[in-house]
């Protein structure tokens, strides 16, 4: 299973990609923001996606809606929402831009490991 | 002249006069409004002064706060090198540790083996030989048991090492958050040097340079409201409003309603003010 790691944050995308590897999953790519992320999603053959929200030139939620609004084949694609932002309207705001889950900042691998579970089940 | 004239010169006078004892009556107070202004304006352009200095320390500040964001990044990068070379390096002794632990019980298996076969070859004779080798292989058997406790020990340790490695990780996430922080502080500072600026060119103050605007090259975006909160309370939170279950993304419109409108719309109202 390939992941997309997609923050601005180097550190971020870091403990995310090595949380992964803990959980299990070793085939990682990562973006620095929407942009990045999108344009690479025509490139490699993406199984899952993980975002930050604030994120220069295309922020999470603005990419979820470019994913979800694109090809037909990006509509089941699962985007995990991973941000500090954490008020119910954000959280209202990303499901309705269609994430699939969402984690809050700072997270531990547990969490991730649980919503990426989650996801995958229901899938 | 006559006296219709003389009534309209007489009326002139009067207005004149009543001008000359308001006068009398304002000049005292005029003369207070002179001192006061003369006394407020040194006040006035120390005010001014204050400002542009204030103004113009901005754009240092806020350069010294992108400094910090930076260095903290450096430090967890550095942080975060020397974590993955310490869990490579537990990977790796782990990796010993199993190979070592089944040799050991593999040696273990073999003498016990060795000396079945000893016993059956000798079909009965030789007992007292055989005793001692027993009793020599019990010694070595609480040896063994020794070194699996001690190593029993070892691995707790080890995996305590790797939880604690990966704490370590998950604490650094604070550096992204403080980094947005520092730039929600960033833009606060941007947008009071602004007004501050504005207000230093409507009293422009001769032979002051105009003030260096703040360098925005920090165009990350940042949520004002991180915290570095380790309660869990905000992504039960998140989950409450998730529902707890990650929405199905097929085409159903059950689906749908479940993925999209996890939240009855009254809620979404009541939450952005436009219920009841």
């Amino acid at each position: 299973m390939k992941f997309l790691v997609v923050d601005d944050s180097q550190t971020m995308r870091r403990i995310v990609t090595n949380a992964l590897k803990g959980i299990g999953y070793d085939d990682i790519i990562e973006a620095e923001d929407g942009k990045d992320a999108y344009a690479k999603l025509y490139i490699e053959k993406i199984d899952f996606i993980i975002t930050d929200w604030n994120m220069p030139n295309m922020n999470g939620l603005e990419f979820t809606k470019a994913v979800r609004g694109g090809e037909e084949q990006y509509n089941s694609l699962p985007i995990l929402m991973v941000t500090t932002r954490g008020m119910k309207e954000d959280v209202m705001e990303a499901l309705q831009a269609k994430v699939n889950n969402y984690v809050v900042k700072p997270f531990t691998p547990q969490v991730l490991k649980e919503k990426i579970d989650l996801i995958l089940k229901t899938l | 002249m006559d006296s219709k004239n003389l009534g309209g010169i007489l009326d002139k006078i009067n207005e004149l006069r009543a001008l000359f004892i308001f006068g009398q009556r304002v000049i005292p107070f005029l003369e207070e409004l002179f001192y006061f202004v003369h006394d407020i304006v040194p006040v006035l352009e120390e005010i001014n002064a204050s400002i542009y200095e204030s103004a113009s320390k901005m754009p240092r500040a806020s350069s010294q706060l992108s400094k910090v964001t930076q260095a903290t990044e450096l430090a967890t990068t550095e942080i975060l090198d020397n974590l993955d070379g310490v869990i490579s390096r537990l990977d790796t002794i782990d990796s010993h540790f199993q190979t070592a632990t089944a040799d050991l019980n593999a040696i273990d298996k073999l003498d016990k083996d060795m000396l079945e076969a000893v016993k059956s070859s000798l079909n009965g004779s030789h007992q007292e030989t055989l005793r001692a080798v027993s009793a020599l292989q019990e010694q070595k058997g609480s040896h063994l048991k020794a070194v699996k406790l001690n190593a029993s020990g070892l691995e707790k340790s080890l995996k305590e090492i790797r939880e604690k490695s990966n704490d370590i990780m998950i604490s650094l996430q604070v550096q992204d958050i403080t980094s947005q922080q520092i730039a929600s502080v960033n833009h606060l500072i941007g947008s009071v040097q602004d007004r501050l600026s504005n207000l230093i060119d409507r009293f422009k103050i001769s032979g002051e340079e105009l003030i260096s605007e703040i360098e925005r090259t920090d165009h990350r975006t940042f949520d004002p409201n991180a915290s570095y909160d380790r309660s869990g309370e905000r992504q039960k939170a998140a989950d409450e409003v998730v529902g707890g279950s990650a929405p199905t993304r097929d085409n159903s419109e059950e689906a749908e309603k479940k993925t999209v409108n996890p939240t009855s719309q009254e809620e979404i109202d009541k939450l952005f003010g436009k219920g009841a």
